[in-house]
């Protein structure tokens, strides 16, 4: 027997909830979640994300041009997608090193990589993961 | 044999090819031509990657060849081996913007990172041809540069005469990897 009733839904502006099923027996539990219209854009950037990371990366493996990789077509994209890329890709930075760091400059203004770090994939990794940390990016 | 770079380099197939290194992203091709193996180098609008100072940083065939030239290297005619002499060779697009670069080893075949992916060992230029690196474009060289005191070709005698005893079929090889280790010193 169904012991909770779970709803999904989205709740737009203007909008409100009722529960009208008359059939609900008295003293029922009924578990509403509401989910907020920025988690769903949050889901969707995600996947969109790793399709077009994915995509980037097998068509621009073998490239040393920063140019050509950063002027990939999935690459603008992703800096198209603006401020709600930015954790994804610094998680993406910490699974695995990559030419992630035009987007990241492109989308947040910052350049926080030091002069001598300029060239060393590993060092400018951690520089933008923990300038991600700093600025409640990723923890 | 690697089927990913075979797809993306169909050449390399028959022009003959071995991998010698695992695939990482922490060093290119640029770099790789002249041994760095822990940094990227590109003259990036941003500034993100190595490029050495007082080079323009702009993506032209002449200022990559101003780098190279600090390294001692000078354009010449041909990429044909020539004993003393160790060479570059750039890659350019169809715009002639540069795309990649090979060193020519001492046995006369060529190395080249490809990306982020493995450092091969390939025999010819044109391997690596009419795909993502273009057409091969300028061709630098510069005397190959001996520890004081004694050529490559001289330590390679004294081990020889010290060693096996007798010239085989595998002295072209000894001969490279003694030059390979002076240069990685």
């Amino acid at each position: 027997m169904q012991t909770a009733l779970k709803l999904n839904t989205t709740v737009l502006e203007g909008h409100r909830i009722e529960i009208t099923n008359p059939g609900l027996p008295e003293g029922a539990d009924v578990e509403v979640v509401v989910t907020l219209p920025s988690v769903l854009a949050q889901e969707g950037a995600a996947q969109r994300f790793a399709t077009l990371a994915n995509r980037w990366y097998q068509e621009t493996v073998v490239l040393s041009s920063v140019s050509q990789i950063a002027m990939h077509p999935a690459y603008q994209e992703i800096i198209g997608m603006g401020d709600i890329a930015v954790p994804l890709i610094l998680r993406e930075l910490q699974q695995k090193p990559g030419h992630w760091f035009w987007a990241l400059r492109a989308i947040t203004g910052a350049d926080p990589i030091l002069p001598e770090e300029r060239g060393k994939l590993r060092a400018m990794t951690d520089t933008w993961i923990q300038w991600g940390k700093e600025h409640g990016y990723i923890s | 044999m690697n089927s990913r770079i075979e797809r993306i380099f169909p050449k390399l197939v028959t022009a003959g090819y071995r991998e010698t290194s695992p695939a990482t992203p922490e060093y290119n091709c640029i770099a790789w031509a002249v041994m760095k193996e822990d940094e990227c180098w590109w003259p990036d609008a941003f500034g993100d990657y190595y490029w050495p100072p007082d080079v323009p940083r702009v993506e032209t065939v002449e200022a990559f060849i101003e780098a190279y030239s600090l390294f001692g290297y000078t354009p010449c005619e041909t990429a044909d081996w020539e004993l003393g002499s160790e060479k570059i060779a750039l890659f350019v697009d169809s715009q002639g913007m540069p795309t990649h670069a090979a060193r020519q080893l001492p046995s006369g075949k060529w190395t080249s990172k490809l990306g982020q992916l493995e450092d091969i060992e390939h025999d010819t230029l044109e391997g690596l041809t009419e795909g993502l690196y273009g057409k091969v474009g300028p061709i630098l060289k510069r005397p190959i540069q001996e520890p004081e005191g004694q050529s490559a070709s001289e330590q390679f005698i004294g081990k020889f005469h010290g060693g096996k005893g007798n010239l085989s079929q595998d002295t072209g090889e000894q001969f490279t990897e003694i030059v390979a280790e002076k240069h990685h010193k």
